[in-house]
C-alpha cells in the first residue's frame, strides 16, 4: 500500500480521497489554489501545499506545479479525482516517469479509450453495438455520409464532454455551419476543434456501467446508473437501477463494458456509457476515471469503490468476482447540488453560504466541502454537494430523497435543491417512463411556470 | 454551526478595530471580514508599516535555490534589489529554474528562505524595505 497520496484536485471529491485514505492508513497531501484556502480539503488533509493563483489553468491543471508538489511532500501516489488532470494520458505518463503511482488507468487504456471516436473503433471490435456514425474525426466533405447515416445527425466534440461542441442536425443545409460551428466551440473548450458525427437518437435514455479492473486481468461490472435527467447535457440526477433496464439488458451491457475493458487492456475504475432506446443499447463513450456520481453504485453494490481504486492502483487484486459485483442491495438516487440560481437560467451563483443544515438518517450520505461561513470561490465549478439516497426500493428512495431535500437548508446563496425535489415529485419521473429529454418535455425549470407551482 | 454567535465577534470585531477574524477547528470554521455587504469601503489590512516592509512570495512550487547552478548568490540581508531583479529561482519537479522576480525596489531585510528548501506558491521568500 502507499504511504503518502497526493491529491491533484478540490471540493468534495478531494475530501472523498481523503476519507478512504485515511480509512487505509495512508497519509494525504491536498493542493489548492490561492481561492481555496478556506475549502474543508485543506483543512482536512494532513499536509497541504499551494500550487498558484485562482484560475486553474495556473493551479490545479498545471502539471508542474502538482508533480513539484508531489515531489516536495514526498508522496508515492497521485490521486487526480475527476475533472482537470484526471483523463490526461499525457499526465499519468509523466506521474509515471517521475516516480509516482498514478491511481487510475494506465495512459495507453484511456488513450483508447477515453477519446470518443477512438473508443467507439475499439467497442467495434470488441462486438459492443455502437450508435451509427462517422468512421472518425470528420476532415472532408461528409455529407453523402450523413446522408447514409440518416437525419436527424448529432455532431459532437472528440476531445469533449458536459454538452460542449454539441451540435443537433435536423437537415443536409444545417451540416455545413453546424460543423463549422461545433469545431470552434471544441476548439475554444478543449484546444482540440476535431469533431464527428452520430445518428441523433431522439428518445434515449442515458445508461452507463461501471466497472473495475485489476493489474491481474480481473474484471467486473456493476449494476448500471442511470443518467437520463439531464439539463443541456448534463446529469442531474442519477439513480440505480434503472427503472427502465430489465436483467437480460442489465448482463449484456455488463459483458459487454467488460469485454471494452478487456479488448483495451484496461485497469482500474471506468465508465462505459451506453444510450438505451427501443430494447437496445448503444455504446457512446468511456469516461476513464472516477466519476461524480460514483457514491450511487456503492449504495447499490455495497462496495467502497474509491478504497477499491487506491488498493488495484497498488497492486492488490479485486477481492470479488463477477456474481458479487452485480448484486443490487437497494435503490440509490443522487442529486448534485449546485450554487446556480434558478431564477436566472441556473447561472453560477457563487458567494457566501451563511449557514447550512444537512439532511441526515437512515439511507442519506453526503458529499462536501463546504461549511458555514465558506465563500464559494468563482473560478470552479458550482456543485457544493452531493445528496445519495438509499431504500429498499424505487419508491421508498424517492420518498426519501424529497424529505432529506427538505431538510437541506442553505441561506447566504441560490441552490438547485428545490429544483431536485421538483424532478423527484413529478408523476413521469415517478412513473420511471422518460427519455434525456425529461426536463425540455416538463418543462419543469421553465421560470414562468415554477413561479406558480 | 449555529450564526447568531457570531454577530458577538462581529460586534467585537467592530469595537476592537479588527478587519479580520479566522478561526477554524477540525473540518469547520468561519471568517468574519469587517467592512462586508457593501456598508462601507473595504478595509486594507495594516499588517506591516505602510509601505515600508515589501514581501517577495515564491511564484511557484518547487526547491528554492539562491541562483541557477554554477552562479553566485546575490541575495544577502542589507544588499540593494530593483524592481524586476531576480533574487533566487525555483526548481521545480523538471528540474526547471524559474527566477524568483522581485516585484518591488528595496533593501534585502529579511530572508526568511534557505537553499534547497521546499516552497509552495505565495510563500514569502524575503522582506525588502523601501527607502
Amino acid at each position: 500500500m502507499f504511504k503518502k497520496i497526493l491529491i491533484a484536485n478540490r471540493s468534495e471529491i478531494a475530501v472523498r480521497v481523503i476519507r478512504a485514505a485515511r480509512e487505509l492508513g495512508v497519509r494525504t497531501v491536498a493542493v489548492y489554489s490561492d481561492a481555496d484556502r478556506e475549502s474543508r480539503h485543506v483543512a482536512m488533509a494532513d499536509e497541504a501545499v499551494c500550487i498558484g493563483p485562482g484560475p486553474s489553468k495556473l493551479s490545479y491543471l498545471d502539471q508542474e506545479a502538482v508533480l513539484s508538489a508531489a515531489r516536495n511532500a514526498g508522496a508515492d501516489a497521485i490521486h487526480p479525482g475527476y475533472g482537470f488532470l484526471s483523463e490526461n494520458a499525457d499526465f499519468s505518463e509523466l506521474c509515471a516517469e517521475r516516480g509516482f503511482v498514478f491511481i487510475g488507468p494506465p495512459p495507453a487504456a484511456s488513450r483508447k479509450l477515453g477519446f470518443k471516436s477512438a473508443g467507439k473503433a475499439v467497442a467495434l471490435a470488441a462486438d459492443v453495438p455502437v450508435v451509427p456514425g462517422t468512421k472518425g474525426d470528420i476532415t472532408a466533405d461528409v455529407s453523402k455520409e450523413a446522408a447514409e447515416i440518416g437525419y436527424p445527425l448529432l455532431i459532437k466534440a472528440s476531445a469533449g464532454g458536459g454538452g460542449k461542441g454539441m451540435r443537433v442536425v435536423r437537415s443536409p443545409a444545417e451540416l455545413k455551419p453546424q460543423l463549422e460551428a461545433a469545431g470552434a466551440e471544441a476548439k475554444a473548450a478543449f484546444g482540440d476543434g476535431a469533431v464527428f458525427i452520430e445518428k441523433l437518437l431522439e428518445r434515449p435514455r442515458h445508461v452507463e456501467i461501471q466497472i473495475i479492473a485489476d493489474n491481474h486481468g480481473n474484471a467486473v461490472a456493476f449494476p448500471e446508473r442511470d443518467c437520463t435527467v439531464q439539463r443541456r447535457h448534463q446529469k442531474l440526477v442519477e439513480e440505480s437501477p434503472s427503472p427502465a433496464i430489465s436483467k437480460e439488458i442489465r448482463r449484456q451491457m455488463q459483458e459487454a463494458a467488460i469485454r471494452l475493458a478487456k479488448a483495451a487492456n484496461y485497469a482500474n475504475v471506468g465508465t462505459v456509457e451506453f444510450l438505451f432506446q427501443d430494447g437496445k443499447f448503444y455504446f457512446i463513450e468511456v469516461n476513464a476515471r472516477l466519476q461524480v456520481e460514483h457514491p450511487v453504485t456503492e449504495a447499490v453494490a455495497g462496495v467502497d469503490l474509491m478504497e477499491l481504486m487506491i488498493r488495484v492502483a497498488a497492486g492488490e487484486k479485486l477481492p470479488f468476482g463477477q456474481e458479487r459485483a452485480s448484486e443490487i442491495r437497494c435503490h440509490a438516487i443522487e442529486h448534485r447540488i449546485n450554487a446556480e440560481d434558478p431564477d436566472d437560467n441556473f447561472m453560477p451563483c457563487p458567494g457566501r453560504i451563511e449557514s447550512i443544515e444537512l439532511p441526515g438518517g437512515a439511507g442519506v450520505r453526503v458529499d462536501t466541502h463546504v461549511y458555514p461561513g465558506y465563500t464559494i470561490p468563482s473560478y470552479y465549478d458550482s456543485m457544493i454537494a452531493k445528496l445519495i439516497i438509499s431504500a429498499g426500493d424505487r419508491p421508498a428512495a424517492l420518498r426519501r430523497s424529497l424529505r432529506a431535500l427538505g431538510e437541506l437548508k442553505i441561506s447566504g446563496i441560490k441552490t438547485t435543491a428545490g429544483m431536485h425535489a421538483k424532478v423527484v415529485a413529478h408523476p413521469v419521473f415517478m412513473s420511471g417512463d422518460f427519455d434525456t429529454h425529461f426536463i425540455e418535455k416538463t418543462g419543469l425549470l421553465d421560470a414562468k411556470e415554477t413561479a406558480h407551482v | 454551526m449555529e450564526i447568531s454567535p457570531l454577530k458577538a465577534v462581529a460586534d467585537w470585531m467592530r469595537t476592537a478595530d479588527l478587519t479580520e477574524v479566522v478561526y477554524r477547528k477540525g473540518g469547520a470554521g468561519f471568517s468574519l471580514t469587517a467592512g462586508g455587504a457593501g456598508d462601507c469601503a473595504p478595509l486594507t489590512v495594516p499588517a506591516m508599516p505602510a509601505g515600508r516592509f515589501l514581501s517577495v512570495p515564491s511564484d511557484g512550487v518547487g526547491v528554492f535555490q539562491w541562483s541557477e547552478p554554477g552562479k553566485p548568490r546575490k541575495t544577502v540581508e542589507g544588499v540593494d534589489v530593483a524592481a524586476g531583479d531576480a533574487v533566487g529561482v525555483i526548481v521545480t519537479g523538471a528540474g526547471a529554474a524559474k527566477p524568483v522576480v522581485s516585484p518591488h525596489a528595496g533593501r534585502v531585510a529579511k530572508i526568511f528562505v534557505d537553499a534547497g528548501q521546499a516552497v509552495d506558491y505565495g510563500q514569502p521568500l524575503i522582506l525588502l524595505e523601501s527607502r
